[in-house]
């Protein structure tokens, strides 16, 4: 069965179902479709039942009659077809097209009578919605305080949720709006990526009402909702005084607001909520609407704030979705790089053990024997690195000797630094008191950043790294410095050096050197700093707080867009 | 067999110019320049002995470099050394 739905004129909101075979539409009152229009013929038009489906005819009428912008004197009508007679606008909606979809949140879209004779009360449009905020001295106390809360309302919801579900977003959407406005039922609906329709995302219906009510919307209202980008304010009241009507009585009367959701980039759904007063309640005293002009401004305003809303998360966990899952592209090859050169390193040690075993040579053997060892320290650095790097750890504190800890280090490198035919020099301090931190990461933090000095100056003319302390009773910090005379850093790259896997060393750097120093120091409140001459060299300070951790900074692997 | 050694790319260029071997071994993921144009370089360099330069890492053939042969990464050194000898041995 089709409808006709009064979108523009003085019947505005007016649904009317083709039941008959033939429908007339025109100023006289025996019309079916009865349009109070004065520039339509009393007997304007017809809509005429066949087999095939639909026709109008135009019966002869003064002005005319159009569908779809163009003159017709006899028509075939399909859904969504445009009928203009006189001023007066209606939309042709042919229900078999459009089932109802019962859906999970017992929200029934329907194209037909169980919201028969809304009318559209009122409509709003975006703008005088978002002008909302701004005020108006004509508004009313009521409105005013909504106003002037409606803002607060909003960060504080966002703030406090800490999520970024939409569904969730939503939910809390919908309580504040019965909390402002005393609806007895809402949803909301978005926009389905995929199919493209509106979906329900969140319900609600107020205590004490029925709650197995499906809630019915009328599809045509949602469309002139979603294209004209207004909000609507209907009732299935009549303009006129006919309280004592049976139908009335029996069914008592229902209003409905029904806003888009209106963000930046578009429609994403709307809000839709309505109120029912009983038959006996309207029997009882004539009662004034209970959803007004200001209630509808006040949703086409919510409406557009709760799509800024959505907006924000949806585009922001893709967005962070989309980042974590590059991160996470990127450090899987990077590290699947490291562990194939460490691999081939293996190897090449392993063939020279087996052709030294095979020819009896010792020496060969040897020499194969030192590659697989080195190797297996880099594998075995890389595996430390990550896992410091991955953990949010809490460094175990204790009172110990910063000498002992660098002198670990030192010790460690000296082999490295020889076959790299540089001059380590560590001078350890003999005043210096116990300090708290975790010896372990600290080890860690020293190691990296004194194989990176080291590396830097390889190989060239007096290459030389020197480690020293430097540190005064009463001061904050106590600073462990490390200098090379290498190649330098560029002031470009200075901050670049503490980015994960951005290694200027080829094949051999892995990139989690510093980044995870960096991490360890701050984890322990304090940080590194460097100063660099390239050409000359660098000197990398490793700060420690001297008196335990005061502002633990938390140490972020991945850095985040702040959200606004 | 003699053995020339490089660590960069211009350097193994240099020496391949000079020397003339007979069989030239390029480890294309140890460089981090333009790896297709540094094969084209060492293919030109010993022209009409396109077969003897052995590329370690990933590269796609190209239209000079037609021949040779290519070991994708880890590999494992006694095929390598094996194709070195046979190769070598061809050049003589």
């Amino acid at each position: 069965m089709a409808t006709l739905f009064v979108l523009q004129g003085r019947d505005k909101g007016k649904r009317y179902d083709l039941r008959e075979a033939n429908v007339s539409l025109g100023r006289d009152h025996h019309c079916v479709v009865q349009v109070s229009d004065n520039e339509i013929s009393r007997r304007h038009a017809e809509i005429r039942k066949d087999e095939q489906g639909y026709r109008l005819v135009d019966l002869g009428s003064s002005n005319g009659t159009f569908v779809n912008a163009e003159q017709v004197t006899e028509r075939r009508l399909v859904n969504g077809d445009r009928v203009q007679l006189g001023r007066t606008l209606l939309l042709f909606t042919d229900a078999d097209d459009r089932a109802e979809q019962p859906l999970e949140h017992g929200v029934d879209i329907v194209g037909t009578a169980a919201v028969e004779g809304s009318r559209i009360v009122k409509s709003v449009s975006h703008e005088p919605g978002s002008q909302l905020f701004a005020g108006d001295p004509a508004d009313s106390p009521w409105l005013a305080a909504a106003r002037s809360n409606l803002q607060l309302m909003y960060r504080t919801a966002l703030a406090v949720s800490h999520t970024l579900d939409i569904d969730q977003l939503l939910a809390r959407i919908i309580d504040m709006i019965f909390e402002w406005v005393e609806a007895d039922r809402g949803c909301i609906m978005l926009i389905d990526h995929e199919s493209n329709e509106l979906t329900p995302v969140a319900s609600r219906s107020r205590r004490g009402q029925s709650a197995d009510q499906r809630i019915a919307i009328s599809r045509t209202i949602l469309d002139y909702v979603m294209e004209r980008k207004e909000g609507v304010l209907t009732s299935d009241a009549p303009a006129d005084d006919r309280w004592k009507s049976e139908s009335i009585a029996a069914l008592g009367i229902r209003e409905a607001i029904c806003v888009p959701m209106q963000g930046r980039y578009g429609v994403v759904g709307v809000i839709y909520i309505d109120t029912y007063t009983p038959p006996d309640r309207v029997l009882l005293a004539k009662p004034t609407n209970r959803f007004s002009e200001e209630h509808l401004k006040l949703m086409v305003a919510i409406g557009h704030q709760a799509a800024l809303a959505v907006e924000d998360t949806s585009y922001y966990s893709a967005m962070l979705q989309a980042e974590r899952l590059a991160a996470i592209g990127q450090t899987i090859a990077t590290l699947s790089h490291h562990i194939k050169n460490i691999l081939q390193g293996i190897r090449g040690g392993s063939y020279l053990i087996d052709e030294g075993l095979k020819a009896d040579d010792n020496d060969v053997v040897r020499r194969g024997w030192r590659i697989v060892e080195r190797n297996q320290e880099r594998i075995s650095n890389l595996v430390m690195d990550m896992l410091t790097f991955s953990k949010e750890r809490e460094p175990e504190l204790v009172a110990a000797d910063l000498n002992e800890t660098i002198g670990d280090v030192a010790e460690l490198m000296k082999p490295r630094a020889e076959e790299a035919q540089v001059t380590l020099h560590w001078q350890p301090r003999t005043d210096l008191p116990p300090f708290q931190f975790d010896p372990d990461l600290l080890h860690r933090a020293i190691l990296n950043v004194m194989t990176n000095a080291i590396d830097a100056c390889e190989k060239r003319e007096g290459a030389r790294v020197e480690v020293s302390v430097e540190w005064s009773p009463g001061e904050q910090f106590v600073h462990i410095v490390v200098a090379d005379n290498g190649e330098g850093i560029a002031e470009g790259d200075l901050k670049r050096i503490f980015s994960i896997f951005e290694s200027k060393k080829g094949a051999r750097g892995t990139g989690l050197g510093l980044p995870v120093s960096q991490k360890i120091m701050r984890e322990h409140g304090g940080d590194i700093r460097v100063e660099s001459t390239p050409g000359a060299g660098s000197r990398f300070y490793l700060e420690l707080p001297a008196h335990g951790p005061q502002s633990i900074r938390s140490a972020e692997t991945i850095t985040m867009p702040t959200v606004s | 067999m003699q053995i020339l050694e490089a660590e960069a790319a211009a350097e193994g260029l240099a020496l391949a110019r000079e020397h003339q071997p007979d069989v030239v071994v390029l480890d294309l993921e140890a460089e981090s320049a333009d790896a297709a144009a540094i094969r084209d370089e060492f293919s030109q360099q010993t022209r009409g002995r396109a077969k003897s330069v052995i590329v370690l890492g990933k590269i796609r053939r190209g239209p000079v470099f037609a021949g040779g042969h290519v070991i994708s990464k880890p590999y494992h050194f006694a095929p390598l050394v094996h194709t070195i000898e046979q190769l070598a041995a061809k050049a003589a």
